[in-house]
């Protein structure tokens, strides 16, 4: 995508990192270009323009100019900060679980509006604290669908047959489950889903991305850490490489308990 | 791979590689820092290298706050003139450097050497947040200020560390947030400026 010598646009800041003295490089998710690199000069020093608008989470319109190696980040005015999300630990956990996810499907300077979108809305949703147990699992089958790897659970991903009721078998390199006939050969990508976790998949998926949608019920606790298992390992398998920040929300979520 | 048009030679690019490791050094920086070292006089390149000798050598960290020192405890720890019941975390050995120079502090430090970085991989159990629950069960604290960076990283190291000793009994504070001196107002963004706002005193 061609972009003039400067830009602007609306953006989540993912992640930063430290260069220089007084500089950082942002990660950026933005709802026209996609994710984009840039260096924030100063922006480590105590009265730096950018104050605190480029902390991550926050929901920025930008403008930045093209750079010999990076662009630079000219201005930044917050749109949102969401305060109440940065005011709860777990919160918090799950926030920088959802960037560290855009940051590893993203592309850079490919935009993607409805992954923009999905994580617009779910950081509103974590920010007002109506948090269902599935808006994780929801956010995750999401951000595969609009990334090209929706898995499929309705049925046989290879022979498309109907399936007969579980258990099933997820297989991830074939990016769905497979029935009895074919799930013939063992894998050490193939992982088992119960019936229980298999409905809220399904249940999951026929929301059509409503993200802020409460299910309405409960479901059982068994059956929603394996459908965060499952997930999880199919995220990994896509990604190709483990999610770090899960290792802090999965800690920050057994303290709950 | 040695460039002979800039008059590389083994050892030159030995000592560019060397520096180019350091933090903020690219490899242009590093090729001018070779060639001054290169031209400066002999007797000041060995006082620098033996400064980083001396330093690796004798530099530890401090077994009870891990800052860094000579001598172990550091020289904090064993001051009978601190105020040993006041414990001042912070991330960082340069940020006890920082909070000494202010001449504000007469407490006690511990350092976690980092914060909990969750995209870098970086949990609790890699800070030193077991050892600081250890010193709180041994050592008389009354007071714990949890000086971590006002950034969203430093934030959650807080709030965990907070969790964890809420119900020690020890009084739990944290630095004011606000606008630095010299900023401007219209900079500052809504977090920063509701918090100073909240933080108003009597002028």
């Amino acid at each position: 995508m061609t972009r003039s010598r400067s830009y602007q646009t609306t953006a989540a800041v993912l992640r930063y990192r430290p260069i220089g003295e007084a500089d950082r490089i942002v990660t950026l998710y933005t709802s026209t270009f996609g994710r984009i690199t840039a260096v924030a000069k100063g922006l480590r020093r105590p009265g730096s323009r950018f104050g605190g608008t480029l902390e991550p989470l926050n929901l920025v319109h930008i403008s930045l100019s093209r750079g010999r190696s990076l662009d630079n980040v000219n201005e930044c005015v917050a749109i949102n900060s969401f305060v109440d999300l940065k005011s709860d630990l777990g919160r918090i956990a799950q926030g920088i679980y959802l960037a560290e996810l855009i940051d590893t499907f993203g592309d850079d300077w490919a935009p993607n509006h409805r992954l923009f979108n999905l994580l617009e809305k779910t950081l509103r949703i974590l920010n007002d604290g109506n948090i269902s147990d599935v808006l994780i699992p929801t956010f995750e089958l999401c951000l595969l669908q609009y990334c090209g790897f929706r898995p499929e659970f309705g049925q046989c991903v290879e022979c498309r047959k109907e399936l007969e009721p579980g258990p099933y078998t997820f297989n991830a390199d074939s990016g769905g489950v497979l029935c009895g006939s074919c799930d013939t050969i063992l894998s050490s990508s193939s992982f088992h889903l119960s019936m229980d976790a298999m409905k809220i998949l399904r249940w999951i998926q026929n929301q059509h991305g409503d993200i802020a949608r409460p299910p309405g019920v409960l479901f059982p606790k068994e059956a929603l850490f394996e459908v965060t298992t499952v997930l999880r390992k199919y995220l990994k398998f896509v990604a190709e490489r483990d999610l770090r920040s899960t290792r802090f929300l999965d800690h920050i979520e057994s303290d709950k308990k | 791979m040695v460039n002979e048009s800039y008059g590389g030679t083994p050892q030159v690019q030995r000592l560019v590689d060397e520096l180019g490791r350091l933090p903020g050094i690219g490899p242009k920086s590093a090729q001018r820092l070779t060639y001054y070292l290169i031209r400066m006089p002999a007797e000041q390149a060995e006082n620098l290298s033996s400064a980083i000798v001396s330093v690796k050598r004798n530099i530890t960290f401090c077994s009870r706050c891990f800052h860094i020192t000579e001598m172990d405890p550091c020289g904090i720890c064993i001051d009978n003139n601190r105020a040993t019941g006041t414990l001042c975390v912070v991330e960082q050995p340069l940020d006890v450097v920082a909070l000494e120079k202010t001449s504000s502090f007469d407490g006690i430090y511990h350092v976690l050497h980092g914060s909990i970085s969750p995209m870098n991989g970086i949990g609790p159990e890699d800070l030193k947040i077991k050892a600081l629950l250890e010193r709180l069960k041994l050592e008389e604290i009354e007071e714990v200020i949890l000086a971590t960076n006002p950034n969203l990283e430093g934030e959650a190291t807080a709030m965990y560390i907070h969790r964890l000793i809420e119900g020690l009994g020890v009084r739990i504070t944290r630095p004011a947030r606000g606008l630095p001196v010299g900023g401007d107002i219209e900079y500052a963004d809504e977090a920063t400026l509701g918090r100073a706002l909240e933080g108003r005193q009597q002028f």
